[in-house]
């Protein structure tokens, strides 16, 4: 369990396939869907999914941990589709595999001309060797680390 | 036979936003049906900088996310900062900032309430609203030394004190602010021209504003009643007030709460003076920060969130700030459905947007 020191808020470590079943039993409890954020931590990803009883003022977070980081993770827009900002924004600067986002910016929210910047330099190379094996081909520097080809005005070439 | 839609591109600029924002409407007539945000005009990574900064040198870059919630973003991350180290900090130290705090409250909503004068083209009520949010700019450079950024946080305390001369000055200022807005509120409230601009414009129903996530004067207005300093992060507990709500759910609503916050904001810098104690102003903050810790505050724009994740070294792991623009972004989608197109513009302006937060 991860140490949370606010009085009323607590965190649950889940499993990745627990993730669409425990969010969708929130959504039944009337919470708030409040935040959502990834971490890049120990080598995982660490994604946190937030949500508020607003009478009872408590705030309970889902704490998922990716090993494998080219793992699916499944969005939770089909259920908060107010978490179409969040997941948008952890897949561009993290460079967590989310997949089947409500709204899909397709890694372009923040126009940046770097993949992944939140990734440390060892998270990118991980990153990048993780999803050549996942799709079984020799790595080259088009993968996950490398620079966009992005135009001088913020657009795509 | 069916109306033929377009695409119309509004922003990055526009003579009604301060920040620049892209929103593609998605036009049947003069009547939005549907309305894409797209933001990323000005991401700084501020929060990746915490990989590279001392935890203590991350307060000042972290106040310098945006100009006018300056005080609340510091105040947020000392506060968990403060949290993960178990630091108590002095009872006059959580005063003195909760008074910095609701004058900042106060300096942002009269900002809101001239941009949204502008916004509907009434040149003089926004001119009055700036007027008057000048005494709060002064008392808070007579306190801090600063009008907007006030670098006054640290883990452990605050840099700076408030003594009985500046107090007694606050006091005379905040009561002049408070006539003069009961003049100026006449207008915003009463006035027929400005009604028919915000009076039925812009609804979101209570139902929708829990379902997408609403925060702040924003939900507020449309009857939730949740506001973060119920939960008595430093002088909260020990003041009486209740959140201010409406059951309006339009853009008249989120002025009046706004404006009846401001009012709000005055009662609680006098409370908090009349039993703000003697004492220090910090206490020392040794060692390193290790865990993990959510906090809330209740910024003038809503609910902020602040994520520290802190590996017992001076470099954070990972530092998060979900900003209260970023959650009612949803709650602008919204609103801009089924609105006419003249409206986009005030309806931006409603949910206070701030783009400088929202990027970080």
């Amino acid at each position: 369990m991860a140490e949370v020191i606010n009085p009323g808020n607590t965190m649950e470590v889940i499993p990745l396939e627990d993730l669409l079943e425990e969010v969708m039993k929130r959504k039944h409890q009337g919470l708030r869907f409040d935040q959502a954020c990834a971490a890049f931590v120990d080598g995982n990803f660490e994604l946190s999914y937030s949500f508020s009883d607003d009478d009872a003022y408590t705030f309970d977070t889902l704490r998922v941990v990716v090993d494998d980081l080219a793992r699916k993770i499944p969005s939770v827009t089909a259920i908060y589709p107010c978490a179409e900002f969040y997941e948008n924004e952890m897949r561009e600067l993290f460079g967590c595999q989310i997949e089947m986002i409500a709204l899909d910016y397709k890694d372009k929210l923040y126009r940046l001309n770097v993949e992944t910047p939140m990734l440390p330099e060892a998270g990118k190379k991980a990153l990048k060797e993780a999803l050549c094996a996942a799709e079984n081909s020799p790595c080259n520097d088009n993968a996950a680390g490398s620079v966009k080809n992005v135009s001088e005005d913020g657009g795509d070439k | 036979m069916a109306k033929k839609r377009s695409v119309v591109p509004f922003g990055p600029q526009h003579p009604v936003l301060p920040e620049p924002i892209h929103l593609d409407l998605v036009l049947e007539d003069e009547k939005v049906v549907e309305a894409v945000p797209n933001i990323g005009f000005i991401h700084r990574g501020l929060e990746g900088l915490t990989e590279k900064k001392d935890f203590r040198q991350m307060t000042y870059v972290i106040e310098r996310t945006c100009g006018i919630c300056s005080f609340g973003h510091g105040l947020g991350y000392v506060e968990t900062i403060e949290n993960i180290m178990n630091v108590e900090v002095p009872e006059r130290a959580k005063y003195l900032r909760t008074i910095w705090s609701e004058l900042a409250r106060m300096h942002s909503h009269l900002l809101w309430l001239g941009l949204i004068s502008d916004a509907f083209g009434f040149e003089s009520l926004f001119y009055q609203s700036w007027r008057i949010r000048e005494r709060v700019l002064d008392c808070l450079e007579l306190t801090t030394g600063g009008r907007l950024i006030f670098s006054v946080l640290e883990p452990g305390g605050v840099l700076r004190d408030i003594n009985k001369d500046q107090e007694k000055e606050i006091l005379k200022q905040i009561g002049l602010v408070e006539e003069e807005l009961k003049e100026v509120e006449k207008a915003f409230l009463l006035d027929y021209s400005v009604q028919t601009r915000l009076k039925g414009v812009g609804i979101i129903t209570k139902e929708r504003a829990h379902e997408i996530g609403c925060c702040g004067p924003v939900a507020r207005a449309s009857g939730l009643s949740y506001d973060m300093r119920k939960l008595g992060y430093e002088a909260y507990g020990n003041l009486d007030f209740e959140p201010i709500i409406s059951n309006d759910c339009d853009s008249y609503a989120r002025c009046e709460v706004r404006i009846k916050e401001i009012h709000q904001s005055i009662d609680l810098i006098r409370q908090a003076f009349a039993k703000m104690p003697e004492g220090d102003l910090s206490v020392p903050v040794k060692g390193f920060p290790k865990g993990e810790c959510f906090t809330r505050i209740e910024q003038p724009r809503g609910e902020a969130i602040y994520y520290v994740k802190a590996n017992g070294t001076k470099m954070l792991d990972r530092f998060r700030l979900r900003t209260p623009t970023f959650a009612n972004l949803e709650g602008l989608c919204e609103m801009l459905k089924n609105c006419e197109y003249a409206d986009v513009g005030i309806l931006c302006v409603t949910i206070d947007p701030c783009i400088s937060c929202t990027e970080r």
